[in-house]
């Protein structure tokens, strides 16, 4: 299992449009590439368009990226979420941490 | 628990995909809606994942899976290793920012919430959790 990270980069910001399921297995993947991403931009929006599933483990490498944005003075968007991960962020209080368009 | 399946497996994270697997195959013969399979799974994933990390740390052991659907899907997770109970845990405090939230206990928050009831007994030596949810849809 792994999850498929498609990347978009402009002046302006990076976009990574996240495939699969962000679990226990594949975080460990994007919590790497969500640290390095802010070595390079300012603005760093995550397209959960295929994104079918957020465990915890989801959450922590997620509340790591928002962490590292604000330390280095950037921004980390999500976009396209699905109702079925939306509930999970509402009930664990995600939603008003994280920055979702 | 009417109608068990169950799975024998060794704890580790490996192995998740396994029960996982073993759960869905389950649900598929229900009337749970995306929605409340995709929750589930998170339920089972938190606690299979706790196990796996904890229990038997440093070492590795065996976990039983039992799981039985009908109008409530019920799922047990049994295992030999240190006596621990999750339901203790304090919950973490979600009104936090991203700067103050820590990330521990939110696993077992996340299951409390999900699931409609979650029970731990610890019994002949043996750690058992039990998680169970309604279907909002008649069985077929």
């Amino acid at each position: 299992m792994s999850i498929i990270i498609n990347k978009t980069k402009t002046d302006e910001k990076t976009v990574f449009a996240i495939e699969g399921k962000l679990d226990t297995t594949n975080s460990a993947q994007l919590q790497d590439e969500l640290i390095a991403a802010f070595d390079e931009t300012k603005h760093l929006e995550l397209d959960f368009a295929k994104i079918a599933y957020v465990s915890s483990t989801g959450l922590r490498v997620l509340l790591l990226g928002e962490k590292t944005a604000k330390k280095k003075e950037a921004e980390m968007t999500i976009i396209n979420v699905s109702s079925e991960v939306m509930e999970i962020f509402d009930l664990t209080g995600f939603s008003d941490i994280l920055n979702i368009v | 628990m009417d109608n068990i399946r169950e799975l024998l497996i060794e704890a580790k994270v490996e192995n998740l995909e396994t029960v996982l697997e073993f759960v869905s195959q389950n649900l598929d013969e229900s009337n749970f809606q995306m929605k409340e399979r995709m929750q589930i799974c998170v339920a089972v994933e938190e606690i299979f994942v706790n196990i796996s990390n904890y229990a038997y740390n440093p070492e590795t052991g065996g976990a039983i899976i039992r799981i039985s659907v009908g109008n409530e899907v019920i799922v047990e997770f049994e295992d030999g290793g240190k006596p621990y109970n999750p339901l203790e845990k304090e919950d973490p405090d979600i009104t936090l920012n991203a700067q103050q939230r820590d990330i521990g206990g939110l696993g077992i928050y996340m299951v409390k919430n999900i699931m409609d009831v979650v029970e731990y007994k610890h019994e002949n030596g043996k750690n058992i959790l039990t998680i169970r949810k309604y279907c909002s849809l008649p069985q077929r």
